[in-house]
């Protein structure tokens, strides 16, 4: 067999495909989303699997979680931007040898462009929940609603701040005190005692242990 | 044969009171003052003593421990004044008027034969426990230090040499040292008893404190049979639990298990 | 309390109803089945002076509380596996562990380079005889299954003169006489009469009949 390796189908396929270039293949990029996907992927898919327990999460569990969603989403948009130009000017293409006939739908999974329906569907059902039609919606418009959403989170968080500032949260007296006598917040009278009542180790407990049991000093 | 499992550490003098009230509460009982009377006998020196029995058993020489409770009396006669505060006055050698020569009358018995009333003394007057241990068990996953303890009970003595050195003598067993120990226990949770105590060694009617400075902490649950896996596993846990709500306070941890060793030569150490 | 130790050695399994018969007119009642087991240890230190004794017999009662007396030369303990026995100051005072085993086991386990078990004598479902002098335990005596004699122990409870005793002795040793029995060895002597005591006079007593 080896030596008449042309005759053999396979061997034929392969020498083709060796034939081909692929240096213009760009690998780094679609490596680099594809990675992030993964993640992606995998941590939504955990989210939701803990969602659909009947014991839900604890509410700092699930803020972590999303806040890493949030990263790995920044991250993947970040990574298409950056190959943005590179992806958008290459066409794909199935090489001649693919075998069309026995895996087509394998080649039309690959080479679809559209979202499939079900993506379709959640995509149009964010936009019906932010209320925003985006097609008829001008781009004023669209502007207008984003930076009431910002102005919410501002005034939010100068609630906050506020809210803070009305109590004291150190010292021995209230904020409304330490208002009526300054002179009240200006030492530092509280000093807690953990450091002082921690007994210390006057002796080597092992050595004494060894007088009790052996008599040796 | 007894298990005794066990975590020890150690406190100043300074921290004594206030560590005592805290017990007091985690505990839920008053600390119970204690004393006791060791004496340390060895195998007669003299003797040339096989390392192996009839059957060809390695039996090591080890050290009988003879063990007697104190009346308080003899340490503090104002009852009223009796409770764990009394213990700060020991802070040193000296034991406040105690009279060691009880310790050597308890041991000897009365020399005098018109003082020999026997008969008239209290049960508990005459009794002693006698104890021998092993090295506490091997291993470098323990958590807890767990060591058997084989105890007798001896009700009383009698015989024309009726002190109980002269059958312990007559046994091949001479005196080796001796301790003193006074100190207060206290009853926690799960059958976990925790003591705080000064020790004195004494020795030719000299008393010399070994705790100087502090007092030795010992957490311990005693189970009854060495077989019991059940009870040492719930000793344990009690001993770690208590660990566990001491820690960054008293830091209960495993004494080496070497310093526990009374045997009388190390020969075949594992 | 005084007591007395008689073993008859040349007598045979049934001498012991004879001697019951021959007690029947001073009967008040039978009462409680007892046992006891008489153990000696040989001292295995090969340099000991010539002339110093190697044995210490060990005697458990299962009457008298259940106690064990162990005695070497002069002196004696008395020891208990009785947990209600061990008096609370030592426990409170972290003397004990409350947890205690007898003396014997000790020896046989932890003092077995010192002290090798060389004999063990039994006298088991012994019967209580109750008269209005004495108290009478008898039990037929065996050695590893082998029958060694019979064993009287008498005891005479409260304070009765030493010279009342042994009158009530010589009562007994008169009956044993009428059913033909003269040769046995007998004890009533204490460790030291000065300084009695009488679970250890007891055991010395058997120690004395028993010793071969």
């Amino acid at each position: 067999m080896s030596d008449r390796p042309a005759s053999d189908p396979e061997t034929t396929v392969s020498s083709s495909q060796e034939d081909f270039d692929y240096q213009h293949v760009p690998a780094q990029a679609l490596d680099a989303v594809r990675m992030r996907l993964a993640q992606l992927t995998h941590s939504l898919a955990k989210l939701k699997d803990e969602m659909s327990k009947a014991e839900l999460p604890q509410w700092y569990s699930l803020q972590v979680q999303v806040s890493v969603i949030l990263t790995q989403m920044q991250s993947l948009t970040t990574t298409l931007h950056h190959f943005e130009e590179l992806l958008d000017s290459t066409v794909v293409y199935p090489l001649g040898t693919f075998p069309t006939t026995a895996h087509e739908g394998l080649l039309t999974t690959l080479l679809r462009k559209k979202n499939i329906p079900e993506a379709e569907s959640w995509i149009l059902d964010a936009k019906e929940t932010a209320g925003v039609d985006l097609n008829t919606a001008s781009p004023e418009e669209v502007k207008k609603c984003l930076k009431s959403d910002e102005d919410v989170t501002k005034w939010a968080l100068d609630f906050l701040k506020q809210e803070h500032s009305n109590y004291a949260f150190r010292g021995l007296h209230t904020s409304k005190k330490m208002a009526e006598d300054p002179s009240l917040g200006a030492a530092d009278e509280y000093q807690p005692s953990i450091g002082r009542s921690i007994p210390k180790q006057p002796f080597d407990v092992d050595s004494i242990l060894k007088v009790i049991h052996q008599g040796a000093n | 044969m007894v298990l005794q499992l066990c975590l020890t550490s150690a406190i100043d003098d300074d921290s004594y009171e206030l560590c005592t009230s805290t017990l007091c509460n985690l505990s839920g009982n008053p600390p119970v003052l204690f004393s006791n009377f060791t004496a340390m006998f060895k195998p007669n020196s003299s003797f040339d003593i096989e390392q192996t029995n009839s059957k060809n058993q390695l039996i090591e020489q080890n050290r009988l421990k003879l063990c007697r409770g104190v009346p308080l009396d003899a340490l503090e006669n104002d009852s009223e004044k009796r409770d764990y505060r009394m213990l700060k006055k020991f802070a040193d050698d000296d034991l406040k008027g105690f009279d060691l020569q009880i310790l050597q009358k308890m041991l000897h018995g009365s020399i005098d034969v018109d003082d020999m009333e026997v008969d008239e003394e209290k049960p508990s007057e005459q009794s002693w426990i006698l104890s021998i241990s092993d090295i506490p068990a091997a291993g470098s996953n323990r958590k807890v230090s767990s060591q058997a303890i084989i105890e007798s009970t001896i009700l009383s003595t009698g015989g024309s040499s009726p002190s109980v050195i002269a059958f312990l003598s007559e046994l091949g067993y001479t005196l080796d040292y001796q301790l003193l120990t006074v100190g207060v226990k206290f009853n926690m949770k799960h059958n976990v008893y925790l003591e705080l105590s000064k020790i004195w060694r004494v020795e030719g009617g000299e008393a010399q404190q070994l705790t100087k400075g502090g007092f030795l902490v010992k957490a311990f649950v005693n189970v009854a049979k060495s077989t019991d896996i059940k009870s040492i596993n719930h000793g344990t846990n009690a001993l770690l639990h208590l660990q566990k709500e001491l820690s960054g306070y008293i830091d209960l941890t495993i004494p080496d298990r070497k310093s526990m060793d009374s045997r009388l030569e190390n020969l075949n150490d594992i | 309390m005084s007591s007395a130790v008689i073993f008859i050695e040349k007598s045979a399994p049934a001498t012991i109803t004879d001697f019951h018969d021959v007690l029947s007119n001073d009967l008040i009642s039978v009462k409680e089945k007892w046992s006891f087991e008489f153990k000696t240890f040989r001292l295995t230190v090969k340099n000991l002076p010539p002339d110093s004794s190697r044995l210490m017999h060990s005697i458990s009662f299962s009457n008298h509380g259940n106690k064990t007396v162990t005695i070497k030369n002069k002196s004696a303990v008395v020891t208990s596996t009785n947990t209600g026995d061990i008096p609370t100051s030592l426990i409170l005072n972290g003397c004990s562990s409350r947890f205690c085993e007898s003396f014997d086991h000790l020896l046989t386990s932890k003092l077995s380079n010192l002290w090798t078990q060389r004999q063990s004598i039994k006298g088991d479902f012994g019967s209580t005889y109750q008269t209005a002098e004495l108290t009478i335990r008898a039990t037929n005596v065996f050695s590893y299954g082998g029958f060694k004699g019979l064993l009287l122990e008498l005891e005479c409870e409260g304070d009765v003169q030493d010279q009342d005793f042994e009158q009530r002795v010589v009562k007994i040793r008169k009956y044993l006489k009428d059913i033909g029995i003269e040769d046995y060895k007998i004890c009533c002597e204490s460790m030291d009469p000065l300084c009695k005591n009488f679970t250890c006079d007891l055991a010395f007593q058997y120690v004395k009949v028993l010793e071969l």
